[in-house]
């Protein structure tokens, strides 16, 4: 059922009311035991007393004389038909009779005030010493007539009260529900989180709301990645059918071989990319951090340098390193190695011919610089912001994906990726590296 | 050789077997993990291809099960696109070598020839210096002497001639240079391997006026002997 706050109020009364009427039925016997406790104990004192006086006077009606609040019976000759050696009665009448005839039952009279009468042998004979309850009896009548009229009060407040509350709960839920229903069908707009939390359900809705964004993020990005492998493998794709086609309608056995032989290498460049792609993603599931060692940025450099400076020089562009620092990070080396590796290949392809690179270790960081053209400002803080995927396609052939696979490498060292413009040129080049913390 | 080669996808399996047996090899195909396995532990194969994701008993399974029962013939292991974790399981469970799909036959064919290699190799016991084509390097002082004439290299140029020297006869692929030499398992779009090659040939065959390492077109290199 749909209206779970309301309902949850209506069973809360139900339960306060039960809990009243037992509280009335406990109170009410509690009262009148106490009540009764007390006017039996009144009553046998004064029996007591009458009692104690009688044996030494002998009883005198004027010195008891029957009033509205006491009434005394002493009735020598009828001693052997009092059916109970002692004790309490209660009784309802008016009692203006003098005697009070046991074995006929009460003494006669209108029915009126209740009476307590306390009755026991004395002298041989039997006393009566009655009281009249008056408006104390009414007392106990009321008690439970109390707790109706506060249940009812509570009842009444408890239940406007809380309906309103179950139906304001049950809009904010109502409310969280039609975000979800709709995030079920691929819209994550909804927002559902007043500005001021105030309550549980206020953090709930801040929860969801934060899911709801993560998932709206998670959902645009995959929508990019997905366009970006289209994009990044579709030339290749091209590439590799035209050649495989001029292939088949050729036939010179040497043009045949040219073909096939781009074919494989277009192939290779597809699987680069799918290789890439599947990085990154492997990347970003952090399982690399379980191979981590300690890594000498120095002697890492120092190592790419050898590797990729005669590769850099061969392609007709200026080598340098600068190495300073001693830094060991907790890393793994061939992840390293490979972010250089991209953005040395990275410089290489978007830098004209006779640039300078340079690749670069410190205290904290290590990088590629080079005396490039260097990219226009807004893009530098594009790349960095944290959320964002870098769009792989943005750049030519390949160049994107690299970076991209550069900042899911330095995340995963928890570096940040840093660009600016080159402190080793004049010119304004671009200097990118991850910066370790 | 005798190869023992694990595929469950009937088209890759007939396709390797048959360029294998070109190549000159003889081969035994299976399906079925556990077969692999039994036939495995019955016969002397020379080199084991076993890919991980196998019917029955999977490749990794497989592997492990003939470690466990020192069965130490030389395995190439064959697997899914790119995942760096499987390839540290797959050494870590007793590979020789790995192999990511989809690879060049080429590859294959010259990564098989090297575990032949290595197995037949291993009884002989390394040596302390090695000799090809008049290249005498020796491995304690870290020096090339050819034709008589010092050869100054450099580290990398070093472990590059030694890794050729001790393939001589037998194709050395870019990635499996780049394996030996460089520990990089990843391949750049970079000409790593083509620029260190022609840089080191440079100094071992210019002052000579010879050919020694010879360029296999779409695969590597190799030295003739």
């Amino acid at each position: 059922m749909r209206m779970s706050a309301f309902r949850q109020a209506i069973v809360l009364i139900a339960c306060l009311l039960v809990l009243l009427i037992i509280g009335a039925v406990l109170a009410e016997s509690i009262v009148r035991r106490q009540f009764d406790a007390r006017i039996e104990n009144e009553l046998r004192a004064r029996f007591d007393g009458i009692a104690r006086d009688i044996e030494a006077n002998g009883f005198s009606r004027d010195a008891y004389p029957n009033t509205t609040d006491e009434i005394i019976f002493f009735q020598a000759e009828q001693s052997d038909a009092y059916p109970e050696p002692e004790g309490l009665f209660e009784l309802r009448g008016a009692f203006d009779d003098d005697r009070w005839d046991w074995q006929a039952g009460d003494p006669s009279g209108l029915a009126q005030d209740p009476w307590y009468f306390y009755v026991g042998e004395t002298a041989g004979s039997v006393l009566a010493v009655g009281r009249n309850l008056g408006q104390g009896a009414l007392i106990l009548a009321v008690v439970p007539l109390i707790f109706f009229g506060i249940g009812l009060v509570i009842s009444v407040i408890t239940l406007s009260v809380g309906v309103a509350f179950s139906l304001r709960t049950q809009r904010r839920l109502n409310r969280i529900s039609r975000a979800l229903h709709r995030a079920k069908q691929g819209h994550f707009e909804s927002r559902v989180a007043p500005p001021d939390a105030r309550d549980d359900l206020d953090d709930l809705a801040l929860n969801i709301d934060r899911t709801l964004i993560r998932l709206e993020t998670l959902f645009n990005q995959s929508r990019n990645i997905a366009a970006n492998i289209a994009h990044d493998l579709k030339t290749p794709i091209t590439r590799l059918r035209l050649r495989l086609e001029t292939a088949l309608h050729s036939d010179d056995i040497e043009q045949v071989k040219d073909n096939v032989e781009e074919s494989l290498t277009q192939a290779d460049h597809i699987i680069g990319v799918f290789e890439a792609f599947l990085g990154i993603a492997q990347l970003e599931t952090g399982h690399a951090r379980k191979r981590f060692a300690p890594v000498r940025l120095a002697e890492l450099v120092e190592e790419v340098a050898q590797t990729f400076g005669p590769v850099v020089e061969d392609a007709g562009l200026g080598f340098a390193t600068e190495i300073s620092g001693d830094a060991l990070v907790q890393g793994d080396e061939v992840l390293l190695t490979q972010m250089l590796t991209n953005l040395i290949e990275n410089a290489m392809s978007h830098t004209p011919p006779g640039t300078c690179i340079t690749l670069v270790a410190n205290t904290n960081e290590i990088g590629v610089a080079d005396n490039g053209p260097g990219i226009p400002q807004d893009a530098i803080s594009e790349v960095t912001k944290p959320s964002v995927r870098l769009d792989t396609s943005r750049t030519s052939h390949g160049a994107g994906l690299g970076l991209a696979l550069v900042k899911a490498i330095a995340e995963v060292h928890d570096a940040e990726l840093v660009l600016s413009e080159s402190p080793y040129s004049v010119q304004r080049g671009l200097f990118v590296r991850a910066r370790f913390v | 050789m005798h190869v023992l080669l694990l595929e469950d996808d009937a088209d890759i399996g007939n396709w390797l077997q048959d360029g294998l047996t070109r190549a000159g090899h003889v081969v035994d195909l299976f399906a079925d993990g556990r077969d692999a396995l039994i036939a495995a532990t019955d016969s002397e194969y020379e080199v084991l291809i076993l890919d991980r994701m196998t019917p029955g008993l999977d490749g990794m399974a497989v592997l492990r099960t003939l470690r466990a029962t020192h069965v130490e013939t030389p395995v190439l292991l064959l697997t899914a696109l790119g995942n760096v974790d499987d390839r540290v399981d797959g050494l870590e469970a007793g590979a020789d070598d790995y192999l990511v799909k989809p690879f060049a036959f080429s590859e294959l064919d010259a990564r098989v020839g090297a575990l032949g290699r290595r197995a037949t190799r291993g009884q002989s016991g390394d040596t302390s210096s090695l000799t090809a084509r008049g290249i005498h390097l020796d491995l304690q002082k870290q020096q090339c002497v050819r034709l008589g004439e010092r050869v100054d290299l450099n580290t990398r140029e070093f472990r590059l001639l030694e890794a050729f020297v001790r393939a001589k006869g037998r194709i050395l692929t870019r990635s499996m240079l780049l394996e030996k030499v460089w520990g990089l398992n990843s391949d750049p779009t970079t000409s790593v391997v083509d620029t260190h090659v022609s840089r080191l040939r440079a100094k071992i065959e210019r002052p000579f006026g010879d050919v020694v390492i010879r360029t296999v077109r779409g695969t590597g290199y190799i030295l003739d002997p």
